[in-house]
């Protein structure tokens, strides 16, 4: 058993109705199986509002972020990576300047 | 239709005279307007080693190629002179009305030199060039100034560049203010303004603007409005403007500067959150000049406290960077700063300094005037406000800024000062984004992100990096092998939006690249430009600056950051422990700009590639202090 931090932002907390929640995880998850259970607890709104796409640098590029413990995760490493106990993941919409 | 004009308008104030020249068509092709344009013709007309608030320094205003045409978010204009903060070059951008209406006058540049006996302030109505006695301005604020002029020329159909107090009293973090809120207030430009006792440039342009082929060009317009529309980015920037990057950078990536950069990361923030803004504050949105963003607010934070804004940057000087989390006393401040005519970057951070400074037993509270000088306290942010503005009391040690005050204060005090070359540094820590750091060091305008806005490297796939610049770690945010490669390539990029008056927010979009700029530019233009033209003029920009600085006597030394981001690692959040490895940053970047590494001076063989050959005269003298 262990536990994940999780951080939403912007859409996505309106919809989770929370800034932030404890996930408990019975191993080391995927990003992606991670997103599954959130869509699964949160509604149909929370995976479009995941999977909504945005233009960067010219290229079609997700709009919401994955940072694992303050690193950003590539869409091509979602599978692959596994979040242990104790990880703080957020997602952070693409908004950018200063 | 109207006919594409751009002059050079050049006014002498302590005669008078003005005459107008027009723009040759060398020029626009090497530089073509707004920032370019300007950096070329400060190389060109401020003599070396001239005293920043001195009658030999010119003061600028430039309206990129684009501004004021039919483009979207074309807004955009350029002020620009020797600054009296950094000593090198000084310019600062703004949004708003002003650039568009110069356009309208057929003016693309003023160059205004010399000094005037009295305070007077410049109306150009189209080819009628007149200098007006400013008196009885001088000494008020922006709005009282605004609404006095309006009310002497009988009309609300002009558009009014003011100083307020700050920069006739010579604060190099003074701003210069149209719009009543928008600012070019970066570099001390409205100090420069000040000196020569020149309160207002006030423009009524009726001239309208050119466009070569308009089926062509509003079906491409239309295009960019579809594509922006449904993109979420766009959707949320149009609610929430720049402060909802406020959730990104404090709670996601922890480097918002609290206490002076001593904690860039707060848990608990909603009270400064763009949701409490809209909720609270804003009553309806903003927009520039022919913008499809509008991602200003008119706001209030209470009966005398109507006001546009709250950007990101104010938000975060004015506030956790002095320790405050309280929006109403952040918003305050920041009508406070646009009121005064003061930089809310330069001027948060100098109070946050002197607030460190006090904790560490510095600076009294006696020293301060009997200020309580603890973090966050609203009304001691109120009231250094105003006497940074009048310089009064402690405020004249502080309307020079940090560096410098630091100077004064003594010993330990230097350290606190988190500066580039004189400049204040924004309200994003570097050391959790290293390619910004790298950004702030080498920006030829002193700390400054705008210059690079290195978003990619927490914004691109891996993938992308490695084809750009030659390695995934530059899109990892900790790393530092890439930024150099990165910073560079997003400085040619960026610059062409300050050069076309573009806005940030729009050429985020495929409208960064010269490819996509190349089909807009022949839509209002009779000139043409390839899309290598292009990044040749991006890199040209660049290397003509950094040419300035070098004769002006800054160094490779110059191109560092503060001790706090080199050696202390950040403490608490997402950045926790992170400091900033410049070193092996900056020989990649001269490497990739073709600058020498020991030096950081540019190589003739660069400059020859760049057609910067009579500015490369001095080359062999630079670089020595």
């Amino acid at each position: 058993m262990g536990k994940v931090s999780l951080l939403y932002s912007h859409r996505l907390k309106e919809i989770a109705g929370k800034a932030e929640e404890v996930l408990d995880i019975t191993a080391p998850s995927s990003v992606t199986s991670i997103i599954e259970r959130l869509v699964e607890q949160h509604g149909p709104s929370f995976g479009r509002e995941l999977n909504l796409r945005s233009s960067e640098l010219g290229q079609d590029s997700p709009f919401y972020l994955v940072f694992v413990d303050g690193q950003k995760i590539p869409e091509s490493k979602k599978d692959a990576l596994l979040i242990r106990d104790g990880s703080n993941v957020s997602f952070l919409p693409l908004i950018s300047g200063g | 239709m109207a006919r594409f004009e751009r002059n050079i308008l050049y006014i002498d104030l302590p005669s008078g005279d003005s005459s107008t020249e027009e723009l040759s068509p060398s020029l626009i092709t090497r530089f073509l307007g707004g920032r370019g344009l300007n950096s070329k013709l400060l190389f060109d007309h401020c003599p070396a080693g001239a005293d920043p608030l001195g009658p030999d320094n010119p003061l600028i205003i430039g309206a990129g190629l684009l501004t004021g045409t039919a483009v979207p978010a074309s807004s955009r204009f350029t002020v620009s002179a020797k600054s009296p903060l950094t000593g090198g070059l000084g310019d600062a951008n703004s949004g708003g009305f002003f650039g568009p209406e110069m356009r309208f006058a057929g003016i693309q540049h003023l160059v205004i030199r010399g000094q005037a006996e009295r305070p007077v302030y410049l109306l150009i109505e189209d080819e009628q060039v007149t200098l007006r006695d400013a008196g009885s301005l001088w000494g008020q604020t922006v709005r009282e100034s605004d609404t006095a002029i309006k009310r002497e020329l009988g009309t609300d159909e002009v558009q009014i560049l003011l100083i307020g107090p700050a920069g006739e009293n010579l604060s190099p973090i003074a701003g210069v203010i149209n719009n009543l809120s928008r600012a070019a207030a970066r570099g001390g430009v409205a100090a420069v303004m000040g000196s020569k006792k020149l309160k207002a440039i006030v423009i009524r342009g009726t001239k309208g603007s050119f466009v070569s082929d308009k089926d062509k060009a509003f079906s491409l317009f239309k295009e960019i409005r579809e594509s922006l529309a449904p993109d979420p980015w766009f959707q949320m920037f149009s609610k929430t403007g720049t402060p909802g990057l406020m959730e990104n950078y404090n709670n996601g990536l922890g480097v918002m500067p609290i206490r002076n950069f001593q904690e860039s990361y707060r848990k608990e923030s909603s009270s400064i959150s763009s949701k409490e803004f809209l909720r609270l504050f804003s009553k309806k949105r903003k927009g520039c000049y022919h913008c499809p963003i509008q991602c200003s607010h008119f706001y209030s934070a209470g009966a005398d406290w109507n006001e546009e804004g709250i950007e990101y940057e104010s938000l975060g000087a004015l506030g956790p960077r002095c320790g405050s989390f309280d929006l109403a006393v952040i918003l305050k401040a920041n009508a406070v700063c646009n009121r005064l005519g003061l930089d809310t970057i330069g001027a948060g951070d100098a109070i946050g300094f002197l607030m460190e400074c006090h904790q560490r037993g510095l600076v009294s509270r006696q020293d301060a005037d009997g200020l309580d000088l603890s973090w966050g306290n609203g009304e001691t942010i109120l009231a250094l406000l105003h006497k940074i503005a009048y310089r009064e009391g402690i405020g004249d040690l502080l309307a020079e800024g940090s560096y410098k005050a630091s100077k004064k204060i003594g010993p330990g005090a230097e350290k606190l000062a988190m500066h580039v070359k004189g400049q204040a540094i924004i309200a994003t820590d570097p050391r959790g984004l290293k390619a910004w750091g790298l950004g702030y060091a080498v920006s030829s305008r002193g700390a400054c992100h705008l210059r690079a806005l290195p978003v990619a490297e927490y914004s691109a796939s891996p993938e992308v990096a490695k084809k750009l610049w030659g390695t995934e770690s530059a899109a990892d945010r900790f790393a530092v092998q890439g930024k150099g490669r990165l910073v560079k390539w997003c400085e040619d990029l960026r610059v062409l939006s300050d050069a076309l008056g573009l806005c940030r927010f729009f050429t985020r979009t495929t409208f960064l690249f010269p490819e996509q700029l190349a089909r807009l530019i022949p839509c209002v233009s009779p000139i043409e430009f390839t899309p290598d033209q292009l990044s040749r003029i991006g890199e040209r920009i660049n290397n003509i600056e950094r040419l300035f600085n070098l004769r002006e006597g800054l160094t490779r030394s110059d191109d560092t950051l503060p001790e706090r981001f080199l050696s202390e690692p950040i403490p608490e959040g997402p950045s926790r422990g992170q400091t900033v490895d410049l070193e092996s940053m900056l020989n990649e970047y001269y490497e990739a700009r073709g600058w020498d590494t020991e030096t950081g001076i540019p190589s003739p063989q660069k400059l020859r590639e760049l057609g910067l050959v009579e500015e490369m005269s001095g080359l062999k003298q630079y670089g020595k202090g």
